[in-house]
């Protein structure tokens, strides 16, 4: 009985190694394919473009997707679609979260600009006073 | 109706370079991915206030925009993208630190006409090293 178990401490165990590789990369090709990074939808929108376009802090931003449907507008703020009038009630609450608010206009490019300007007055009401009129940074204007 | 024995082969497929495919894999998935960045023109709305404050007119620049897309200064026609060079040189006459551009589009004008002029204005400001004084007007009807 001694003896038996005396082999048993001294035989050094081997794990095989050789394959760690193979497993970690199919797990990484999983993960890879599986993987969704959570985004938000918005609306379909064809962005303007801008040449002065800077980069905006991007930890208090709040987007405000801006579409439109022949002459109405069509405003989604986190993925719901809402009303204009309903936009200053959002705000408010979003900026006593976080009082820093920065408020990320995307509008379409053709959006009438009646649309928009509803949309600034409710910010103004709203006092989310801090705008960032999202537009692609390019180098040359046509 | 004995199966004959097949010939065992051991296939070997060679593995040693699959940690290299891998780590070339890692840096080229690390150079080519890029995380979303917010880029956009910002601007801080004025206060909802009663007070309402006074300037000069002569110091306030009227820059309409109509709904096809026509940039008036001053009543005076300018082509956008002549609109930067326009106001650095307004910018740089005397007193030219005092202006306030005031944005009016109308009503049906496009919000990228909006953008284009803006754009244009903040490079101005940006060329001349001056602070940004820049508003966005309530539309106007269109004519």
């Amino acid at each position: 009985m001694r003896k038996h178990y005396e082999k048993l401490e001294q035989g050094s165990p081997v794990i095989q190694t050789s394959t760690t590789s193979d497993i970690v990369f199919l797990l990484l090709i999983f993960f890879m394919v599986t993987t969704v990074f959570r985004q938000e939808q918005g609306l379909r929108i064809d962005m303007p473009l801008a040449l002065s376009s800077k980069k905006v802090a991007s930890k208090h931003i709040s987007h405000v997707w801006v579409g439109y449907d022949g002459d109405k507008g069509v405003v989604s703020i986190d993925d719901r679609i809402v009303p204009i009038g309903a936009i200053r009630s959002i705000m408010e609450q979003k900026k006593r979260v976080d009082p820093n608010l920065i408020v990320s206009i995307m509008a379409d490019k053709n959006t009438p600009y009646s649309i928009s300007n509803d949309v600034f007055g409710q910010l103004i009401k709203a006092n989310a006073l801090l705008i960032s009129l999202s537009a692609k940074k390019v180098n040359e204007l046509k | 109706m004995f199966k004959r024995k097949k010939t065992v082969t051991s296939p070997d497929i060679p593995t040693a370079s699959l940690g290299d495919i891998t780590f070339l894999m890692l840096i080229f998935f690390l150079v080519t991915s890029s995380f979303s960045t917010e880029m956009g023109l910002q601007i801080v709305l004025p206060e909802e206030s009663k007070e309402t404050i006074t300037m000069l007119s002569k110091n306030i620049v009227h820059v309409r925009i109509n709904k096809f897309g026509d940039v008036r200064v001053e009543d005076e026609p300018v082509e956008w993208i002549k609109l930067s060079d326009k106001a650095i040189e307004m910018l740089e006459k005397p007193n030219g630190d005092s202006l306030v551009f005031s944005i009016i589009p109308t009503r049906m004008a496009k919000y990228d006409y909006m953008i284009r002029v803006f754009d244009q204005l903040k490079i101005a400001f940006d060329k001349t090293e001056m602070k940004e004084k820049i508003s966005l007007s309530p539309a106007e009807d269109d004519e």
